[in-house]
């Protein structure tokens, strides 16, 4: 565990001492060097990582595709709608879980508890019954306000389970509406290109899916959705604030506060420089009437 | 039960070609892209926020600079990209001296920067520097999308330090049905946002542009990544620095983020008759002085035209100019068409516009 975390901190040093020695005149060309100044990942070998990923899955359904074909070249429109859905439902539910990831430190949790083929939504659902657990068995031995936080932190991850599989069947049923409205317009194409396939999924998905984004209960379900996300982060940070204070450690929002305070600062010097200068101006002017009336 | 008609021997060369794919990504991961950005000074350094100074490749036409204020979202680079596609190489070519605001990325320290900070503190900065660099001359201010929203609202606090101004691809009016991003957001509490995150994170602004349009955005876009990416190494240069600019998005200030929502998208406040309370002073777009150039995009998806063309009415016949680009968002500051055309309209409009 130690070991573990020297080398933890050896990494972050390492990270920030290539960041202080990273010239600031390249800042504004740094985004385009395969670097970002925070140090993310290059999102060079991201986009490569992704695309390769894609070309994957493509060829999977390419052969999928090639597998149903009959001995004159045809596919039964149903198992062709039937492949391209879990094709589709693939790259859906990788959007939804890089788009609203769970704070990092409940991910590992996930990663922890998580059982070879088992959904996410399943593993959510395993860690919930470990939190409950956790809150029953230790409960009883607690300070109110750690079991508060438990608390706090099953109702969050239930709000978000519901909401994500809200949004998620709001996702699945204009899948459908796109499906349908593609398969009409499969009839009578041939397929040559899976450029020319996706094309079309493409026309269908999205004039289902501007039609949803037009819908009060869609923007509400996106909504809920992040904002659920949202507050589970913040809560989470909260304990996290709570257990650095108890250790003796500076805290976000301890950092957040001395933010705040500098910025109201440097807006108390922006005002008084302000008048500064006006009373510079002021007096300049004064003192010009003074000496021409003298002239 | 109907069948479709399929073309096999299409579509194994295409597997195969899937396949020459995964040796061409090898191949560009190679590739160097480094942004060569045009030569330039910094004149202005104030937190993560940087003045540039570029001067005018031929003799100078204009005697007040343009001061280009880009939004807070995303880099500035895209006016830049590189040497064939820099749309301020075109308007230095014009003899325009160029001044960009290049708002850097904004630290957890700056979460309670807020719009008024923006305005009269930053953008005010940048202003004053540009204008003593041109002998104290009002500059000529030109803003690119939400740059656009801060430089209307900048004019209207300041009128006597800008000359002329230009409002590119600017949401001005969010109400419009199809003003998608808007609707989107609404429900989205932005205090819980800067409560949680400090400053909202650069990506997670990305997956919302991408939930406005996820197959277009996505999936459509991924499919053409291959044809490009085994194309002439000019081409594979050209389509990662776009890939690395569309992700190359800077955290957004908190405070000045909740500000803007509140202000511009649940307000609608530029569109306000009665006009709207902004660093501590009541504006109304009716009450602008300076010739306005509008330009849009006609095939806008994210600020839809009828956002942008609303400023017509507002500014209530006022000197209103108004251009409508046959391209989308991007394409109207990086497009081969918007590159040729915009650089020579800007100069034609502003040199029209010059004290005699």
């Amino acid at each position: 565990m130690n070991e573990q975390l020297l080398n933890m901190i050896g990494q972050w040093l390492e990270q920030f001492e290539q960041e202080l020695n990273t010239p600031d005149s390249d800042q504004y060309s740094a985004g385009a060097e395969g670097q970002s100044p925070q140090g993310e990942t290059s999102p060079h070998a991201d986009l490569l990582h992704r695309i390769t990923r894609q070309s994957e899955q493509f060829r999977h359904f390419a052969s999928q595709l090639l597998s149903l074909c009959d001995d004159e070249h045809h596919i039964e429109t149903d198992p062709l709608i039937d492949c391209f859905r879990k094709h589709l439902d693939q790259l859906n539910l990788e959007w939804i879980l890089s788009s609203w990831p769970l704070p990092e430190q409940l991910t590992t949790v996930l990663a922890i508890f998580s059982q070879q083929n088992s959904t996410l939504n399943e593993e959510l659902q395993h860690v919930n019954q470990l939190l409950q657990r956790l809150l029953g068995t230790l409960g009883p031995h607690l300070q109110p306000s750690l079991v508060q936080q438990l608390r706090t932190t099953l109702e969050d991850l239930r709000d978000f389970a519901r909401s994500r599989q809200q949004y998620l069947e709001h996702l699945s049923r204009i899948n459908s509406a796109a499906l349908d409205l593609f398969s009409q317009r499969l009839q009578g194409t041939t397929i040559s290109e899976l450029e020319q396939l996706h094309r079309l999924w493409i026309q269908s998905y999205e004039e289902c899916y501007q039609q949803a984004l037009s819908q009060e209960e869609y923007r509400q379900a996106f909504a809920a959705l992040c904002n659920n996300a949202m507050a589970l982060r913040q809560h989470w940070q909260q304990q996290l604030d709570h257990f650095y204070s108890s250790c003796g450690l500076v805290t976000l929002a301890q950092y957040d506060e001395l933010s705040r305070q500098h910025h109201e600062l440097r807006r108390r010097v922006r005002v008084l420089e302000q008048q500064a200068s006006h009373q510079r101006g002021s007096s300049s002017h004064f003192k010009d009437r003074h000496d021409s009336n003298q002239g | 039960m109907t069948r479709i008609k399929v073309d096999p021997q299409q579509l194994s060369k295409q597997s195969h070609e899937l396949e020459i794919l995964d040796q061409c990504i090898s191949a560009a991961a190679r590739i160097s892209y480094t942004h060569q950005p045009t030569a330039h000074q910094v004149l202005l350094r104030s937190g993560s926020l940087k003045l540039l100074k570029f001067e005018p490749t031929t003799s100078r036409k204009l005697t007040s600079p343009l001061l280009i204020c880009y939004a807070l979202v995303n880099r500035p680079w895209i006016l830049d990209l590189s040497p064939q596609r820099s749309l301020i190489q075109n308007l230095l070519n014009e003899g325009i001296p160029v001044y960009l605001i290049d708002w850097g990325y904004p630290s957890r320290c700056d979460r309670f920067l807020n719009l008024e900070d923006y305005l009269t503190d930053l953008l005010d900065q940048c202003v004053d520097c540009a204008s003593q660099d041109n002998n104290g001359r009002p500059v000529n201010l030109m803003g690119v999308c939400q740059g656009g929203v801060l430089s209307l609202c900048y004019s209207l606090i300041f009128p006597h330090k800008v000359r002329n101004l230009i409002s590119l691809v600017t949401p001005a009016d969010t109400s419009p049905a199809n003003f998608t991003l808007n609707h989107l957001a609404q429900e989205i509490d932005a205090t819980l946002a800067t409560n949680t995150y400090g400053n909202l994170p650069g990506k997670l602004l990305n997956e919302l542009f991408t939930a406005l349009q996820p197959m277009r955005l996505g999936l459509e876009k991924r499919l053409a990544a291959g044809r490009q990416l085994c194309a002439d190494d000019e081409t594979v240069k050209h389509y990662l620095l776009m890939e690395h600019w569309l992700q190359d998005c800077p955290d957004l200030a908190g405070e000045a983020l909740k500000d803007f929502i509140e202000l511009f998208f649940r307000q609608n406040a530029l569109m306000s008759e009665q006009g709207f309370e902004l660093a501590g002073r009541h504006l109304k777009l009716a009450d602008l002085r300076q010739p306005l150039l509008n330009i849009y995009g006609k095939r806008d998806q994210l600020v839809p035209p009828e956002a942008s063309a609303a400023l017509k009415n507002a500014v209530n016949g006022k000197d209103y100019t108004e251009v409508g680009i046959d391209a989308g968002h991007i394409g109207v500051l990086n497009g081969s068409r918007a590159l040729h055309t915009l650089p020579p309209l800007i100069y034609n409009w502003l040199k029209k516009r010059e004290p005699q």
